[in-house]
C-alpha cells in the first residue's frame, strides 16, 4: 500500500484517501493547497511534518502504526492533535450523526416510529459516555501531562504531583474504551441486521456511513492514546519521580 | 414474466385516480387476471360474501379508516392466504402477509416491487419481526433477563440453572446477534417486542 512521504502533492494525499479530509482539517489545513506539497503545505501552516505523515499514514494504512516513530514526538504535540480529535468528534462528528437520526426518525412509518426511537436513544446514550469520556481527558488527563512536562523542563515536582504519580498513574486510566466499541458494534448491529425496513433508505445509509468512519477515527485516537501517549506518559512519571528521589 | 392466470386482484381506493393507476400498471405486469374495484376496505369485508375468491389486494391508504389496524386483522382473518400491498407515505402495520410500498416511489422501484409482491417468492419488503425467531426459546427467556438489567446469578436462580449454562446461553446469543453490550440487548429485546420498554431496570 502507498505510503504518503513529504514529496507527495497534497492533492493526492486526498485523491489517494478521502477518509483523510476531515484528519487534514484537523491540523487547520484548508483546501486550496493547488499544487503544493506535503512539506510546502505543513511549512506554511507551521505543522511538525513528521507528525503529520504519521498520523496520515497511520490512517491511511492500518498495518502501519508507527508507536515507536510517534512517540519521539512531544507531548504537546500529540496532546495538541488529540485535542483537535475531541473537539471534531464533539462539534460536527457526533452532531452530523445525531441529525440524520433525526431526521430518519422525522420520515419513518408510523409503526417503525417507536424502533427508531430506540436507536435514537440508544446513540444518545452512547454519545453521553463519549462526551464523558472525552471530558474526563480534556479536564484532568492531558492538564496533568503538562504538568508532568513542565515538572521534567524545571527539573523539579510539586508534592501534589509526586502524589497523583503515586495514586492515580495514567495505567489507571487506560479504562473503558473497549465497552464504548462495542456499543458501537451493537448499535451497527442494530441497524443492519434487526431494524424494520425504513422509508428513506439514503437517511438510513448514511448514518450507517458515519457511524463506520466515526468508528475508524475513534479506533485510530484510541490507538495513539493506548500505544503512543500512555507509554511516553509513563516514563514521564517515571522520569519525574526520579528527580524527587 | 409470471403467469398470474385468473389471479383475482382486488384495487381498493376512494380515488379514481390510484385505481385507474394501479389497473395500468397491473396492465404492464400481465393481462391474465380479472379486477374488482372498491373504495374501502370496510366495503370488502361488508360484502365479502358476494366477492369471488381473490388472492391479492392493493390498497391506497385512504382506503383505510383510522382504525387500520382491526380492519387489516379482520380482512385477513376472512381470507388468511391473501396478499395485501398498502400504497402509504405512514401507514405501517406488521403482519407476515402486507407488502408496504411508499407512495413516492419511482416508476421502475414500484415495477420491482409489484413484480415480488405478486410472484410465490420471499418479499423483501417485509417487516422483520414476522420472521422466524434467530433464537431459540431458551435463549429468549434469558435475553428477556439480560435486558432487564438482572445478573448472571439472579438469572440462574430465577430459571433454575446453573451460573454457567447462563454464561454459556449469552454467549450463543452475543454469537448469534452480534450485539455484546446489554444496552444493545435491550433495544433487541425490545425491537423484538419480548419485553417492554417499561419492563427495563433503570
Amino acid at each position: 500500500m502507498l505510503t504518503f512521504s513529504a514529496n507527495t502533492k497534497m492533492a493526492d494525499v486526498i485523491h489517494g484517501n478521502y477518509i483523510l479530509i476531515p484528519v487534514i482539517r484537523r491540523f487547520g489545513i484548508k483546501f486550496g493547497f493547488g499544487n503544493k506539497s506535503v512539506s510546502d503545505v505543513c511549512n506554511q501552516y507551521n505543522i511538525n511534518e513528521e507528525f503529520f505523515l504519521e498520523i496520515i499514514n497511520s490512517f491511511h494504512n492500518k498495518d502501519y502504526f508507527p508507536d515507536q516513530k510517534l512517540q519521539k514526538f512531544s507531548s504537546k504535540l500529540i496532546i495538541d492533535y488529540l485535542s483537535q480529535t475531541h473537539k471534531y468528534f464533539r462539534e460536527i462528528k457526533i452532531p452530523e450523526i445525531q441529525n440524520n437520526i433525526n431526521l430518519l426518525e422525522a420520515g419513518v412509518l408510523e409503526q417503525n416510529v417507536k424502533n427508531i426511537k430506540l436507536i435514537n436513544n440508544f446513540f444518545k446514550e452512547y454519545t453521553k459516555e463519549l462526551f464523558i469520556h472525552l471530558e474526563h481527558e480534556d479536564k484532568e488527563i492531558f492538564p496533568y501531562i503538562v504538568k508532568l512536562r513542565n515538572a521534567i523542563k524545571k527539573k523539579q515536582a510539586s508534592p501534589e504531583l509526586i502524589e497523583s504519580i503515586r495514586i492515580k498513574p495514567i495505567e489507571k486510566y487506560q479504562d473503558h474504551h473497549d465497552n464504548m466499541e462495542e456499543k458501537l458494534t451493537d448499535l451497527k448491529n442494530l441497524i443492519i441486521r434487526f431494524l424494520p425496513p425504513v422509508i428513506c433508505q439514503e437517511c438510513c445509509e448514511k448514518v450507517l456511513i458515519e457511524l463506520y468512519r466515526l468508528e475508524d477515527d475513534l479506533n485510530n485516537h484510541s490507538m495513539i492514546e493506548d500505544k503512543v501517549l500512555v507509554p511516553k506518559v509513563k516514563l514521564m512519571e517515571k522520569e519525574v519521580l526520579n528527580y524527587h528521589e | 414474466m409470471s403467469d398470474y392466470s385468473k389471479e383475482h386482484i382486488i384495487i381498493i381506493s376512494k380515488q379514481f385516480l390510484f385505481r385507474f393507476g394501479a389497473r395500468s400498471l397491473l396492465g404492464i405486469l400481465s393481462s391474465d387476471y380479472t379486477i374488482t374495484e372498491a373504495q374501502s376496505i370496510n366495503k370488502i369485508i361488508d360484502q365479502f360474501d358476494q366477492i369471488p375468491y381473490f388472492n391479492y389486494i392493493v390498497a391506497s391508504e385512504d382506503a383505510f379508516s383510522e382504525n387500520y389496524k382491526n380492519e387489516i386483522d379482520k380482512l385477513l382473518s376472512l381470507h388468511p392466504y391473501c396478499k395485501l400491498m398498502i400504497v402509504s407515505s405512514k401507514i405501517c402495520y406488521s403482519t407476515p402477509s402486507i407488502s408496504l410500498v411508499d407512495s413516492s416511489d419511482n416508476q421502475k422501484t414500484l415495477l420491482n416491487k409489484l413484480e415480488t409482491f405478486f410472484s410465490s417468492e420471499e418479499d423483501q419488503t417485509k417487516i422483520s419481526g414476522s420472521e422466524p425467531s434467530i433464537l431459540s426459546e431458551r435463549e429468549i427467556d434469558i435475553l428477556k433477563t439480560v435486558a432487564m438489567g438482572l445478573s448472571n446469578k439472579e438469572i440462574a436462580d430465577q430459571l433454575f440453572i446453573s451460573v454457567n449454562t447462563v454464561i454459556t446461553h449469552r454467549k450463543n446469543i452475543t454469537e448469534k446477534l452480534g450485539i455484546k453490550t446489554i444496552a444493545g440487548l435491550t433495544v433487541f429485546a425490545i425491537l423484538n417486542n419480548y419485553i417492554k420498554p417499561e419492563d427495563v431496570k433503570v
